[in-house]
């Protein structure tokens, strides 16, 4: 199928695909190239196509639909998908390793050659022993890559391989493929929404919306695409970006091109000769409310020949106030959650939580919340323990733009969608105190938007909110106060920007940006706010 | 260690005779050697608390046996107690005895045996014979683990979304739990058999790869099995196995003969897995004396093994 002659390795030309018994084409008359040695983003909005697109390429993979126009690819695609732990076949990570070989046919001393050479280009000699069920998802998301890459394909399709990943993680997978890219020069094509960390890496970015290809080109023109068209997925952009583009606006002084990475981007702000002229806005006033919900020297251990996860951790939550609790992997972040919604007993220690309020706790994983057959029924499941109807319903799922697809299976909705849909079976149980285990985890910019606006509304409703993130920029945004989990204990609790803009590591990327340039910026939103001479 | 680095087929030998050997005796010197040496292995491969913990049910059951075997057999002739029907001997107590410590002894090696193959080690054996099974019981070996943790967690999450106590289980949420985790599970399924296409795993040209290898090390603790294997087959042969309990405890004259091979056989074969540690220590200590003999630059020392190393910093 594929023509030898060019320095294409996959040509796309009029490709149309319509899913069965579905009237609107999922993708509309795509033509694009990708070259040899090319990493290349795809991008676009939740539901634009890109899963479909990708799948389309890969001949085992490919969805069944009516098709027009041509696909020219290489038979020797490898293919990484989003979940860690579903992809993996065997129970320990050398089979895993020999899996695709050994489909090949190949013989052992081959195949132990090339697990040698992968663990080696990897890093990962030490764990090629260990059953699989002992990694956490980062280390099944790397074998999952290694896996595919033993097999020396000529391209490696990943669909949003880091969606459930920790941002530890994230780097972590990232940094990989730049090296396998940078190393080995294998083609990269890689669906992601994490813009920051990966349009400084790509050499080419395809840009779905709605099934049409809108952009393909380079990625600082695509910064500058999205800009000036306006186009609502510009949200999505770096920090860094936004920053810049904002400030040479605000001083007269556009340059022609987007600036994409950090130091690029003070580099240019620096040049700006920027003057402050306004303080930086204050916080939101917080009222010395009371505290609904007291946990007092709590320590946690899953065993008693185990450590401590948790020790002696004291923590108040405010009435009326939106808290997040940050904290490394593997801190006691969800541990802490489950102790306060007291599905788990503290080891020792006291909670305190005043009467009649009630509790509710959204876990990491919305498939565990699934039984129904469509969106509709799924949210309805529990109404008379909730004691709603369906016009609440639709409220809230409309707050979150579900409605539309109400009449999907739960399990035909994208990431978000799902995350999404087991926030809205929480709110409809309106619990008096929202307890939320990574709210952000795999949603688009977009979506985390309505998220954000819907924890704001629910805070002036009266509700309590604490959430548990990695994500500083989410948490910067949204909460009123934050906590940082070190050690099993909490070693700092303050005021949301306060904590932002002392820290100098663990902030976000606004104040990364502009740290020492324009003091006090810790959120976007507080560009809005100022202005200049 | 413990002959967890050695190939499967040579443990699998080696435990198989083991086992073979402690069930089929009633002698009391073999069965009270097979039951030391596998309490001792085991304190060498699992923490002393847990091998207590095993110890605390083994022995009630050894004694249940020998009081069972005390009051249910009547061939013996020295008589401790007899009341009506009821007799109790010396013999019968020492038969029960033995034969409960021999079934102790039995389930400490399964455990030995278990610690020193692993999950997937046994399957390595078949992988080439049965390539479709030993992927299947493979991949189960994966799924039970994941299910039980994922059914853990669809109960917290549901808990946790409604803000219910654990209280009595109701058929009504297991239903709904067992709903959620076939729902969950299929989902997965089909993912799983995505990937497994996308690694062309339908190509027809799979030829499994087991991972193990014969190597020179394998030939000692095989040809060990093998040699004290037959000593205790020629012990036997000559008689030397024979041991009476009724009407009195004796060894018969015939067993005369075949007793010392019978005995040294057995104890080589218990000993196995013991001397093969002692050995690998032993030759680490020689060669780590003759590395400080030689003592070697620090860039040379920097690239030797850590065991090694460890000796001589």
């Amino acid at each position: 199928m594929m023509s030898q002659s060019q320095n294409n390795l996959l040509k796309v030309e009029g490709l149309s695909f319509t899913y069965p018994g579905m009237e609107e084409e999922t993708l509309i008359d795509l033509f694009f190239e990708v070259e040899k040695g090319s990493f290349t983003l795809l991008c676009g909005p939740t539901g634009s196509g890109k899963t479909t697109l990708l799948r389309a390429l890969k001949e085992e993979l490919r969805p069944t639909g009516d098709y027009l126009g041509h696909i020219l690819a290489p038979p020797d695609i490898a293919f990484v998908l989003q979940d860690p732990s579903n992809q993996i076949v065997m129970d320990r990570v050398w089979h895993e390793l020999a899996f695709g070989l050994e489909n090949m046919g190949l013989s052992g001393k081959v195949i132990e050659r090339r697990i040698a050479e992968i663990a080696h280009f990897f890093g990962i000699e030490h764990w090629i022993n260990r059953p699989i069920s002992e990694l956490s998802g980062g280390e099944k998301q790397i074998l999952n890559l290694a896996s595919s890459l033993i097999l020396n394909p000529s391209l490696i399709i990943l669909d949003e391989p880091t969606a459930r990943l920790d941002p530890v993680a994230v780097t972590r997978f990232l940094s990989l493929l730049e090296k396998i890219h940078q190393e080995i020069g294998t083609t990269i094509l890689l669906s992601e929404h994490r813009m920051a960390d990966v349009l400084p890496l790509v050499n080419q970015v395809l840009y779905l919306e709605e099934g049409h290809l809108l952009y393909d080109g380079e990625p600082r023109a695509f910064a500058s695409f999205l800009l000036e068209g306006q186009i609502p997925f510009s949200k999505s952009l770096p920090a860094a970006t936004k920053i810049v583009d904002w400030a040479e606006a605000a001083t007269g002084q556009r340059r022609s091109l987007p600036a994409l990475s950090v130091p690029e981007a003070r580099k240019r702000l620096n040049g700006l000769d920027l003057i402050l002229m306004t303080e930086r806005p204050d916080a939101i006033k917080l009222t010395e409310s009371d505290a609904v919900l007291k946990a007092k020297a709590l320590s946690y251990r899953y065993k008693s020949d185990l450590p401590f996860v948790l020790e002696e951790l004291s923590l108040h939550l405010l009435e009326q106030s939106i808290h997040a609790v940050l904290g490394g992997n593997g801190s006691g972040k969800s541990t802490l959650l489950y102790l306060m919604s007291r599905v788990k007993s503290p080891t020792s220690g006291k909670l305190f939580i005043e009467e009649e309020k009630r509790v509710g706790l959204l876990t990491q994983n919305a498939k565990a919340l699934f039984s129904k057959d469509r969106l509709k029924d799924e949210l309805m499941e529990l109404h008379q323990l909730g004691q709603y109807g369906e016009e609440e319903m639709e409220k809230i799922a409309g707050a979150l733009s579900l409605l539309p697809l109400l009449s999907r299976h739960p399990y035909d909705l994208s990431g978000g969608e799902m995350q999404k849909a087991a926030l809205a079976k929480l709110l409809l149980l309106s619990p008096d105190i929202l307890l939320l285990d990574e709210p952000d985890r795999g949603l688009d910019a977009a979506s985390k938007e309505e998220v954000i606006t819907l924890l704001r509304k629910l805070r002036s409703e009266g509700k309590t909110i604490l959430f548990v993130s990695h994500d500083l920029n989410f948490t910067a945004r949204v909460a009123d106060r934050v906590s940082l989990l070190f050690n099993g204990q909490i070693v700092v609790t303050e005021n949301s920007r306060s904590f932002f803009s002392e820290n100098n590591f663990y902030t976000t990327d606004v104040a990364r940006v502009t740290r020492g340039i324009l003091p006090g910026l810790v959120v976007l939103e507080d560009l809005d706010a100022k202005r200049f001479d | 260690m413990m002959m967890k680095k050695h190939h499967p087929g040579v443990v699998l030998f080696y435990y198989g005779s083991v086992l073979v050997l402690t069930m089929a005796t009633r002698h009391p010197a073999v069965t009270l050697l097979s039951f030391l040496f596998s309490l001792i292995l085991r304190f060498r491969m699992e923490e002393t608390r847990k091998v207590g913990h095993s110890l605390f049910y083994l022995l009630p059951m050894i004694l249940m046996i020998t009081l069972l075997n005390g009051l249910y057999s009547d061939r013996g002739m020295t008589l401790l107690f007899s009341w009506g029907p009821i007799t109790l001997s010396v013999e019968g107590i020492l038969y029960g005895l033995i034969s409960g410590i021999s079934l102790s002894a039995v389930i400490l090696w399964f455990q030995n045996y278990h610690d020193t193959m692993e999950s997937g080690r046994f399957l390595a054996v078949l992988g080439k014979r049965l390539p479709v099974i030993s992927m299947m019981v493979s991949m189960i070996f994966r799924a039970i683990p994941d299910t039980l943790e994922q059914g853990r967690e669809i109960e917290q999450s549901r808990r946790a979304l409604t803000g219910e106590r654990r209280g009595k289980f109701q058929m009504k949420h297991g239903v709904t739990l067992l709903t959620i985790l076939m729902g969950w599970s299929m989902e997965n399924a089909i993912e799983t058999a995505d990937a497994m296409k996308a690694k062309a795993y339908l190509s027809d040209k799979r030829i499994p790869y087991a991972g193990i290898r014969r190597s020179l090390r394998d030939l000692l603790p095989l040809l060990l099995t093998l040699g004290s294997g037959a000593l205790v087959l020629g012990g036997v042969f000559l008689g030397g196995a024979g041991f009476l309990y009724y009407p009195f405890m004796q060894i018969p004259q015939r067993a005369e003969r075949g007793f010392f091979l019978w005995l040294a056989g057995s104890t080589l074969l218990f000993l196995l897995p013991l001397f093969l540690d002692a050995l690998d220590w032993a030759l680490g200590q020689l060669r780590r004396q003759l590395l400080r003999e030689v003592s070697p630059d620090p860039f040379v020392l920097q690239l030797l093994p850590h065991d090694l190393k460890a000796g001589v910093e």
